[in-house]
């Protein structure tokens, strides 16, 4: 990879190396909305008791068990900051689990994958995508190639690191269990060099030294590495088209912590939890907690803040706002109930960063150097403000995975990132307008097609009955005539 | 030499007109055209234009019948897609025809339906379903919101609503400018 | 700033990046040439910087105030200051006044406003302005005095032609005539007309005096010889040390550039190694041409061109490949434009030129970008 920062925690900070978990709590917040913003739908009515690692709707997994109460709008953490339509789980603090059975060995396919989807389980690694989806794809290729993403690379996220040193024979055990379900002729476990203690803990692994199918790549600690574009990149060699996902290629590139969910999934256990770190904005001082999906954010901080008390005084100083994310790809937003959900990693205590005004800029292409996927913002940048989309596609905007290190470096200070993600969902949107175009276009056509159709066939229609009227009349005045002849026939007869 | 030089720079201009005309012919046919104007329109079939339809619009536009700035549903952003393939000025929206709205999907108030039927002529997209005496509803995802089937029915139980959740519609904010 | 980025921006100091910090280190890579070109000739060259950067600074908040921006943070990034300086750099010392507002007049508005102000133009302002100098007052911009080691500082009949050169009211003047000196590129050029004539012509004397017409409005008038080495920029003469000074504090300057990261090597590396390419091909070519080939280097602004000039980042291209394009064009068109061209410099057309070509360069390079 070219490009990227080589990032890396203060000198004197500290890490609590210790996973806390959080106790359960009175309400759980389960968004009826899904990763890519679309209104889900369940047959659950308001009332209805739940228990633990039920689905109530594609991807939604109750917490534990309890009472769901009606939707009500909640806040929801995502930058957009508006509230969407949120099932409240009242718990009953008896945490019952539904009954899952581990899944035997010789189960077909289609029954894991299902066996997933009824899980919850999703990728960790951010993005949030269906992880049975992403399987399913891969295994349609007969080449295929296994990468386990450990490249945490954004400073102030520990928790993959966490999960590796302190569990290390499960995540070995989870690892061999997803190997011998994809079959894959080539298994990688991409980590970096600065994870030692994780790097350790899995190679002195009994397991593994066994029946070492895991091939070991270390990077070097360079931000983002771990963008999964760009790992399956520099692993493979696999250059993505536009809109292409590695899963398409045959490559099936997964969060070590997603790893580990797909072993619970299969072994009975749903996705309903996932590791957070939660650092001081200036990463001095960082745990980890085991927090459930649902969890209020603001029960989660406090938590944090009664662990470590380097985290109660950030919090104390900074009561209002936190940063949901690591320090490059977060966002800020207020502490509030909004739940904690399967794409965020990390939190951080304290004043979020004040961007200086922008000015012009002056083309000096630092944002070209660092870009990892080697794309020229700054030509990008233009574009996006001038929101035109042919140019924003000749210097591949798709290819932009929105890692934040072009901003870093502008001696202008432009926020290049924001006006990315402005410019896809810019590009995104004609899309969308398009393909409602192009079907109701279809569709329109279809019916002036059939109305034309109709008419013709009631005109044929028509004149079959005119000519059937006028044979008719004909064939009256045949028997009139007849008749006729007949009358005058008889005084003769 | 200088006749030489002549002859060839004459030589050469008609070369490059004889491209260029080549060019511009093999994608000026009428029917393309239309395509092409077609195209541009949002398709939401509303009629709206005064033409019973986009390509009818589009059919005038390439006539020279109408203006390019009749089409409410489609905007600025059409105008500014039809100014550039026609080459000619961009114009504001003519508010005669309309004023631009967000993305809309019809609704039936399924309990108040008496199943007339009379809607589904109109629908230029076949977005309703339903049959004589039985409560009709409107596909979300084919209908375009042109309104055209509000009118008709007799006891006016469709409305209009937001197409998407605000959610969904919802995408980032461009970073503000300043001066 | 991002908190978290502190740690890494402390370990990088070439990411502690800001316009205005650019500009200043810049400007401070420029100190020890302007102060060694001050040394040899006199206040003039200070007071040419100081006005044309008040001059240029005016129009900016003009220009500013016009378009409705804010002209604080318009004038904040410096790189106005900058551009002043250098062309300031460009001009011979004590330039009469009129021709300064006008150079100030084109380097602001024409080089960087008419465009949208920083950023926009394609064409660099200093070389603009100075490009429109050359050509309407060739007499001013071209008539550089005999170079003299602290000569000019304490002299106070310096000072005294230094002040009725400012306020002169006319591009033709008299208090110089005594000490004008064409530069060493002058002569070279001369040199090269002759013997470029006398080799590919047989006319090569009309050719000759069509070139003395032209060069008369240069103020080289007065050089006959037609050979390098006897026109007084031998090895050794206070003229040629002068110059070669001169181009090793630019070189120094530009050291310091890229030793903090503020510019590439590609740029500039290119540009120079397109030159001598270009110039053994004619020394090949025509072997009358007797310049050695540092003189080539080191008389005359190639080297300030390459570090100062061709580097300004908003007209380079920016991907790595095009600037290796961008560098040897320059590079090239420089030589071509000395050997061949009525001015004895060629670098600012050349830049000019190649500016022309950036957006061309950057968007054919970019098939090297993303994949
Ligand atoms: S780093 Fe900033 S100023 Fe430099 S080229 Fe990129 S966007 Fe422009
Ligand atoms: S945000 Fe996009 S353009 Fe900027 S450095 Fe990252 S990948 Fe490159
Ligand atoms: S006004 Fe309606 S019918 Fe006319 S072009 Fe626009 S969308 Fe199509
Ligand atoms: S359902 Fe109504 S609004 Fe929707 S497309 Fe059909 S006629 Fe138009
Ligand atoms: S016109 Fe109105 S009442 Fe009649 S079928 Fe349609 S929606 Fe129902």
């Amino acid at each position: 990879m070219k490009g990227g920062l080589a990032l890396s925690r203060p000198a004197n900070s500290t890490i609590d190396d210790q996973i806390h978990t959080l106790p359960l709590q009175a309400t759980y917040y389960l968004p009826a909305v899904s990763y890519s913003r679309a209104v889900l739908h369940s047959q659950y009515e308001p009332g209805q008791s739940v228990l633990r690692g039920e689905s109530i709707a594609q991807g939604v997994i109750a917490p534990t068990s309890g009472t769901l109460r009606a939707q009500v709008n909640h806040a929801w953490p995502h930058p957009s900051h508006l509230e969407v339509p949120t099932w409240e789980l009242e718990a009953d603090g008896l945490d019952t689990a539904l009954p899952l059975a581990p899944l035997a060995q010789n189960v077909t396919t289609q029954d894991k994958l299902s066996r997933l989807t009824m899980a919850g389980v999703q990728g960790l690694g951010g993005a949030g995508f269906s992880t049975a989806k992403k399987i399913e794809r891969v295994l349609q290729h007969t080449e295929r190639t296994l990468i386990i993403n450990a490249v945490e690379c954004e400073p102030g996220v520990e928790c993959d690191r966490m999960l590796m040193q302190s569990h290390a024979s499960s995540v070995i055990e989870a690892c061999h269990a997803l190997v011998e379900w994809i079959q894959p002729t080539q298994t990688l476990f991409a980590i970096e060099d600065d994870k030692q203690s994780a790097i350790d803990a899995l190679t002195s692994d009994k397991t593994h030294q066994q029946n070492p199918v895991l091939t070991w790549v270390t990077l070097p600690a360079v931000y983002p590495s771990g963008a999964e574009s760009l790992l399956v990149q520099r692993l493979t060699g696999l250059h993505l088209a536009p809109n292409q996902r590695a899963a398409d290629a045959g490559v099936l590139c997964v969060n070590v912590g997603t790893v580990m969910a797909i072993y619970n999934a299969l072994n009975g256990n749903a996705a309903i939890d996932r590791l957070i770190s939660v650092s001081t904005q200036d990463l001095m001082h960082t745990t980890t907690l085991s927090v459930r999906f649902g969890t209020p954010l603001n029960a989660v901080l406090k938590f944090a803040a009664s662990q470590h008390t380097g985290l109660a005084e950030a919090l104390r100083l900074n009561p209002t706002a936190v940063q949901v994310g690591g320090p490059l790809s977060g966002f800020s937003r207020p502490i509030d109930n909004a739940p904690i959900l399967a794409g965020c990693n990390a939190l951080l205590i304290g004043p979020s960063h004040q961007s200086q005004p922008p000015s012009a800029c002056i083309r000096c292409a630092e944002c070209a150097t660092v870009c990892p996927a080697n794309l020229l913002p700054q030509e990008l940048y233009t574009a996006a403000r001038s929101d035109d989309h042919d140019v924003l596609k000749h210097y591949r905007l798709d290819a932009c995975v929105l890692c934040g290190c072009c901003d870093v470096v502008c001696p202008a200070h432009i926020p290049l990132t924001q006006w990315f993600r402005f410019a896809k969902g810019s590009v995104a949107e004609q899309a969308q307008n398009e393909a409602d175009a192009a079907l109701a276009r279809t569709r329109s056509e279809q019916h002036a097609a059939r109305v034309e159709q109709r008419a013709l066939e009631k005109a044929v229609a028509d004149e079959q009955r005119r000519s059937a009227a006028a044979a008719a009349k004909h064939a009256k005045a045949d028997i009139q005539a007849a008749l006729a002849r007949v009358k005058r026939k008889k005084p003769s007869a | 030499m200088t006749w030489l030089a002549l002859t060839s720079l004459l030589l050469l201009c008609l070369a490059i007109g004889y491209g260029f005309a080549r060019l511009g012919n093999s994608q000026s046919s009428e029917e393309t055209l239309i395509e092409r104007i077609n195209d541009c329109l949002p398709q939401t079939q509303c009629a709206q234009c005064h033409f019973p339809g986009c390509r009818p619009y589009a059919e005038a536009i390439a006539d020279g019948r109408a203006g390019i700035n009749q089409c409410p549903p489609g905007g600025d952003a059409t105008i500014h897609a039809l100014s550039e393939l026609l080459g000619v000025e961009a114009l504001p929206l003519d508010k005669q025809f309309g004023v631009s709205k967000p993305p809309l999907v019809a609704l039936i108030d399924e309990a108040v339906c008496i199943g007339c039927t009379l809607c589904i002529p109109p629908c230029p997209v076949d977005a309703i379903v339903g049959s004589g005496k039985l409560m009709h509803t409107v596909i979300a995802e084919d209908c375009t919101g042109c309104e055209l089937c509000i009118a008709p029915c007799p006891v006016d139980c469709i409305s209009l609503v937001p197409a998407t959740a605000e959610i969904t519609q919802w995408r980032p904010a461009a970073p503000e400018q300043r001066s | 700033m991002i908190p978290a980025l502190q740690s890494y921006r402390q370990a990088n100091p070439a990411q502690r990046r800001d316009t205005t910090r650019i500009m200043t280190r810049v400007c401070w890579a420029l100190v020890p040439g302007t102060a060694l070109m001050a040394l040899w000739f006199g206040p003039g060259v200070v007071t040419n910087g100081l006005l044309l950067i008040l001059l240029c600074v005016l129009f900016e908040a003009g220009a500013l105030l016009l378009r409705q921006r804010s002209i604080r943070h318009g004038l904040n990034d410096g790189s106005i200051v900058l551009a002043a300086w250098l062309l300031a750099l460009c001009l011979p010392p004590a330039v009469p006044m009129f021709v300064l507002v006008i150079g100030a007049a084109a380097t602001t508005l024409l080089g960087k406003h008419v465009y949208g102000g920083l950023g926009q133009n394609p064409f660099n302002p200093a070389m603009v302005g100075y490009a429109v100098l050359l050509i309407s007052f060739p007499q001013n911009t071209t008539q550089w005095i005999e170079p003299q080691w602290l000569g000019g500082w304490f002299n106070p009949d310096t000072w005294e032609r230094v002040w009725s050169q400012i306020t002169a009211s006319s591009g033709v003047t008299s208090a110089w005539d005594a000490v004008t000196q064409a530069t060493p590129l002058d002569q070279f050029r001369t040199a090269t007309h002759a013997a470029s004539s006398a080799t590919t012509s047989a006319s090569g004397m009309s050719g000759m005096s069509g070139m003395s017409g032209m060069s008369g409005v240069s103020g080289v008038s007065g050089v006959s010889g037609v050979n390098g080495s006897n026109t007084g920029i031998g090895i050794g003469s206070a003229t040629s040390i002068a110059w070669i000074s001169l181009s090793a504090a630019w070189l120094a300057g530009g050291l310091y550039l890229l030793f903090v990261g503020l510019i590439r090597w590609h740029l500039p590396v290119a540009m120079l190694a397109a030159a001598t390419t270009t110039y053994i091909v004619y020394t090949v070519w025509m072997p009358d041409i007797t310049l050695p080939l540092p003189w080539v280097l080191f008389y005359g602004g190639l080297i300030f061109g390459a570090f100062f000039i061709a580097t300004d980042p908003v007209t380079a291209p920016s991907s790595r490949s095009a600037r290796l394009w961008y560098g040897a064009g320059i590079g090239i068109l420089c030589v071509v434009l000395r050997v061949h061209s009525n001015y004895p410099e060629g670098v600012a057309f050349a830049v000019l030129l190649m500016n022309a070509c950036a957006p061309l360069l950057d968007r054919v390079c970019v098939r090297d970008q993303p994949q």
